[in-house]
């Protein structure tokens, strides 16, 4: 069971809920079109469980019980205990993950600002957007010229997106071409989606810089320090989307 | 030859400088480093001297479309193509139909193209609101696209550089305003008026070519959770007088696929409906008028430019080729700055680093004049040029 304020003066609309959530005031269950106010709380009986809502002032939230239990009972005490859960920070977070499902090669691996240099955080999961199946059969490859060969790689990809690692890019010295290659009815097709040069980097390494340079930027505000080390990246490594930027400031 | 003469000269310079920046500005062309340079300027001017002043957040509600697809017939072949859900738009636009005295204004940014079942309740929908906008744009042969449901339109058309979106013409036809002035003209109750070749806004000119500042930026928008954005498809499920009373009244209502219509500008992928309304929100800004300080100020700057560039001191060294380096770098910084300065001053980028080029071969003619050079000393100095400013190998 896990319980959830909300600490903003806002009505919230209930636009969708998965599995059973309680209205803790009343007991009862919470219903589409219901209006929360911001001192009540939810109990959600399954850690699959979720609520969307809606509100005038600030948009669209997703509040969703395993980012908030951790599937923890001490945890589960500790916010029920406690009833300080951060309320704003957890919005923001699932409401990315509800808008944000992946990026779109076609346009992640463009870059002017960077003449086209893309960072690549190795051995991480690279988001792709769903319209891009990943199976067997559809999947994404590289392809470059190595010592005057035309060199082709498949890509190690999970369901939510594709990995790149240093075994994939070795003997590179310019940029790759991007691939997909899918599964249609008249057989495999394959399409250059992008041209890019690659830089791969840790993101260990990268988040210990980020770390250095937050600690001596003298910016406290989080907007703008997050401006601040992307221009940095851009600029030394490459482009690389938001979202990695925010992993990178953890 | 006399001081006098020399500023003189100089002036006229500054005059010749001034007439090519407003031609280059209003073209389509933008330099890759001055893309840079607008993009640096920014961050400067909203992270190190914090001046980063946003809209009010309860002037607008952002709806997105991006999950609220239906499929319709393709017209030229077998088959079906994707298309935003018109019953959806139509029930939405019916309670904006009854109620839009107390809504600001809608931008519908769906392009109405193709048909579907439920036109004729979009169309019945949508027919009678005053305070509405659709976009449309060129075809291939620079004829207005006709839509297949008559609504009001405008054109939401821009060029793109090389890279990515940068500069916005906001005169592009004869017939059609662009989306950014239409809403200007309607939400600010003022006109444009088209002279001589020149636009002019209550007198004031313009600038037809805008290099926006982006007072909305994707990121507030979709991370930082600034202004709200909620999908269609969740609002119809509230009551009406909820949707209008707590999410519309007194706000400028935006639809539009802000997931997948996103395109390349100085602050990273944008969605295309955000460009139009940063657009709108650089006129409401008066960013598009062309002030006489900022005139001065140009002028005063193109004239200690030129007097410096022009008339340089002799080289110490008459046998071997002029300094190059020095002053390339020298002009490249101070127009830099200049443009910087511009932009925090009259908030207004320039478009000025690519006078580098010019002013130092011009330069470079004058002091050729006094040194003693060789067809392959010439050969070598463009060589060095192109290698080393324009990273051509």
């Amino acid at each position: 069971m896990i319980s959830l304020a909300f600490v903003q003066t806002e009505r919230y609309y209930v636009t969708f809920i998965k599995g059973t959530v309680l209205l803790k005031k009343t007991g009862k269950p919470v219903k589409i079109g219901d209006a929360l106010l911001p001192t009540d709380a939810l109990v959600f009986k399954e850690n699959s469980g979720k609520v969307s809502c809606i509100s005038p002032g600030k948009g669209r939230f997703d509040i969703s019980a395993a980012k908030l239990s951790g599937g923890n009972k001490n945890e589960l005490l500790a916010v029920l205990k406690s009833n300080l859960v951060p309320s704003t920070s957890t919005y923001r977070l699932s409401t990315r993950s509800l808008m944000f499902e992946g990026y779109d090669p076609k346009s992640y691996f463009v870059s002017s600002e960077t003449h086209d240099r893309i960072l690549l955080l190795r051995d991480e999961v690279l988001p792709i957007a769903p319209s891009y199946k990943m199976d067997n059969v559809n999947f994404f490859f590289i392809q470059y010229v190595s010592d005057s060969k035309t060199v082709t790689k498949k890509l190690a990809h999970t369901d939510k997106g594709v990995i790149f690692s240093d075994a994939d890019f070795s003997g590179i010295s310019s940029s790759i071409k991007f691939c997909y290659q899918e599964q249609t009815t008249s057989g495999p097709r394959s399409a250059m989606l992008a041209e890019f040069v690659p830089v791969l980097a840790g993101k260990e390494e990268l988040r210990q810089e980020a770390k250095l340079i937050a600690a001596h930027s003298g910016i406290a505000d989080k907007k703008k320090l997050k401006e601040y080390i992307t221009g940095h990246v851009f600029d030394n490594y490459g482009k690389i989307g938001t979202q990695e930027i925010d992993k990178l400031m953890q | 030859m006399k001081t006098s003469i020399k500023w003189l000269i100089s002036f006229a310079h500054a005059f010749l400088l001034l007439g090519f920046t407003a031609w280059w500005m209003n073209t389509g062309f933008t330099y890759g480093d001055e893309q840079l340079l607008i993009k640096w300027s920014s961050i400067l001017k909203r992270v190190v001297f914090q001046i980063d002043k946003d809209p009010p957040k309860k002037d607008f509600i952002f709806i997105n479309l991006a999950y609220e697809k239906a499929l319709i017939p393709r017209e030229d072949g077998l088959g079906n193509e994707v298309i935003t859900d018109r019953e959806k738009l139509g029930r939405f636009f019916q309670i904006v139909k009854k109620n839009q005295q107390q809504i600001k204004f809608t931008f519908c940014d769906v392009f109405l193209q193709g048909r579907s079942e439920n036109d004729s309740l979009l169309q019945s929908a949508v027919s009678g609101i005053h305070n509405i906008v659709f976009p449309t744009h060129f075809d291939s042969k620079d004829h207005i696209e006709k839509l297949d449901i008559n609504v009001p339109r405008a054109i939401a058309d821009y060029r793109m550089a090389s890279s990515g979106f940068m500069k916005f013409k906001l005169f592009q036809s004869d017939t059609l305003p662009t989306v950014p002035v239409l809403l200007y003209e309607k939400l600010n109750k003022k006109e444009f008026v088209h002279r001589k070749g020149f636009y002019l806004d209550h007198n004031k000119p313009v600038l037809n070519s805008m290099i926006i500042d982006y007072q909305i930026r994707a990121h507030e928008l979709f991370e930082q959770g600034e202004y709200p954005v909620v999908t269609l498809s969740e609002l119809l499920l509230l009551p009406e007088e909820v949707v209008v009373n707590e999410f519309l009244r007194g706000r400028f209502v935006i639809l539009g696929d802000f997931n997948t219509d996103v395109h390349e500008t100085v602050f990273g992928s944008t969605p295309g409906t955000l460009i139009l309304i940063n657009v709108y929100l650089s006129l409401t800004a008066g960013q598009h008028l062309i002030s006489i300080w900022w005139l001065l100020f140009l002028l005063t700057g193109y004239l200690i430019f030129s007097r410096i560039m022009l008339f340089p001191p002799p080289e110490d060294d008459e046998d071997h080729p002029p300094s190059w380096f020095g002053p390339l770098l020298g002009s490249a910084t101070f127009l830099a700055v200049f443009s910087i300065v511009s932009y925090l001053l009259f908030n207004q980028h320039l478009q000025v680093l690519i006078i580098t080029l010019y002013i130092n071969l011009l330069r470079f003619i004058i002091q050729q004049r006094n040194a003693k050079w060789s067809k392959d000393d010439f050969k070598k100095w463009l060589l060095e040029l192109r290698e080393t400013y324009f990273n051509f190998k």
